[in-house]
């Protein structure tokens, strides 16, 4: 289905169109979800609070200013619904683990990832990102799934815009930290396997 | 290696691409639609036609009508015995023989004062259909809660 652009739609309902909402509903929902599910971790609440931001989104819209982009605003409104929802239920998001990172340098990034095959690599950052904070976890999904700027980001998640890009480095360590872990030890059982063969002939 | 930043990693940005967004279950559109639209609706179909002053007269009357009716003309509590004795059992037994005569004395009533019984039916009437309108029977049954295009 193709779209047409968020303030097409937003003045088709100031003009009193109401039904246009449903454009932007289907424009946005699959990345509403995806913020609430990285946060809640479960598909019933991550589609009740995608549904009520939404909802508040829609009986909002006349202080929305156009400085913003819409997306920016509702992803805002979403992500810090599911933040409240976790904080309510005593799940404290997980701070970043700065003993793994740090031992870690931006050097050590080994070329050996881009050796192997790019189902093994999505493979790979499928198991990584699973290490990931639910925060870590949505920047990193908006900034390289989503596209969405440094600037975005910052007003999604009231972080600094600086604060954002410490954090985006420090995650695209920690994400090829864990890869090449994974990798490491993948070898490691192949090894043992070809060894075990050969042992075994 | 060591040019590459989280800007421009193209690996990462390429692995990201192809991972799929996670989608709501079916209908999820239509259910905010729903939520959105149908206050809406409710508003504009209800217009409501009786201002709260005319709601307080039409009550005022409909309360007044059966006192004057029963309490002035008719005398209806005279005749309740208050004591338990032969003569006023007597009177109680008098009283229950009486009653089909009532009936028929309120028919007479019912004919004599019809109009007063049609605006007290039509006023009955008119806030019952207002309150299903507002779709809040109970809040709405007296007339002080009715105002306006108040959305409940």
């Amino acid at each position: 289905m193709k779209f047409e652009t968020d303030i097409f739609y937003l003045q088709q309902i100031t003009s009193g169109n109401a039904r246009a909402y449903a454009f932007l509903v289907e424009k946005h929902k699959e990345m509403v979800f995806s913020i609430a599910l990285k946060i809640v971790h479960n598909r019933e609440d991550a589609e009740e609070i995608a549904q009520d931001a939404f909802v508040k989104a829609y009986q909002s819209l006349s202080g929305f200013k156009n400085e913003a982009k819409f997306s920016t605003w509702l992803y805002r409104i979403v992500y810090n619904s599911a933040i409240s929802k976790v904080r309510k239920k005593k799940l404290e998001l997980s701070p970043l683990d700065d003993s793994t990172i740090n031992n870690y340098s931006d050097d050590t990034i080994d070329s050996n990832l881009f050796l192997i095959d790019e189902p093994d690599q999505f493979e790979l950052l499928q198991k990584a990102l699973q290490c990931l904070s639910e925060e870590e976890n949505v920047i990193v999904s908006l900034f390289y799934q989503n596209d969405n700027s440094i600037e975005d980001i910052s007003a999604i998640t009231n972080l600094t815009v600086a604060n954002v890009k410490v954090k985006l480095h420090r995650i695209r360590k920690k994400l090829y930290s864990e890869m090449q872990k994974m990798m490491t030890s993948l070898e490691h059982s192949e090894l043992n396997q070809a060894y075990f063969k050969e042992v075994t002939r | 290696m060591k040019n590459i930043s989280y800007q421009n990693d193209e690996l990462l940005k390429r692995l990201f691409k192809k991972i799929s967004p996670e989608s709501p279950s079916a209908g999820f559109s239509e259910r905010i639609m729903d939520l959105i639209i149908q206050p809406e609706i409710d508003m504009s179909a209800h217009q409501q036609t009786i201002n709260k002053l005319l709601w307080t007269i039409i009550a005022s009357i409909a309360l007044l009508i059966p006192v004057l009716f029963f309490l002035l003309d008719w005398s209806f509590f005279d005749l309740i015995p208050f004591s338990i004795s032969a003569e006023t059992f007597n009177h109680f037994i008098v009283f229950l023989s009486k009653i089909p005569d009532y009936f028929s004395s309120v028919l007479m009533g019912l004919k004599q004062y019809s109009w007063f019984f049609a605006i007290l039916a039509a006023g009955i009437g008119l806030l019952f259909i207002d309150s299903l309108l507002n779709k809040s029977l109970i809040r709405n049954i007296f007339p002080f809660t009715l105002s306006g295009h108040e959305v409940k």
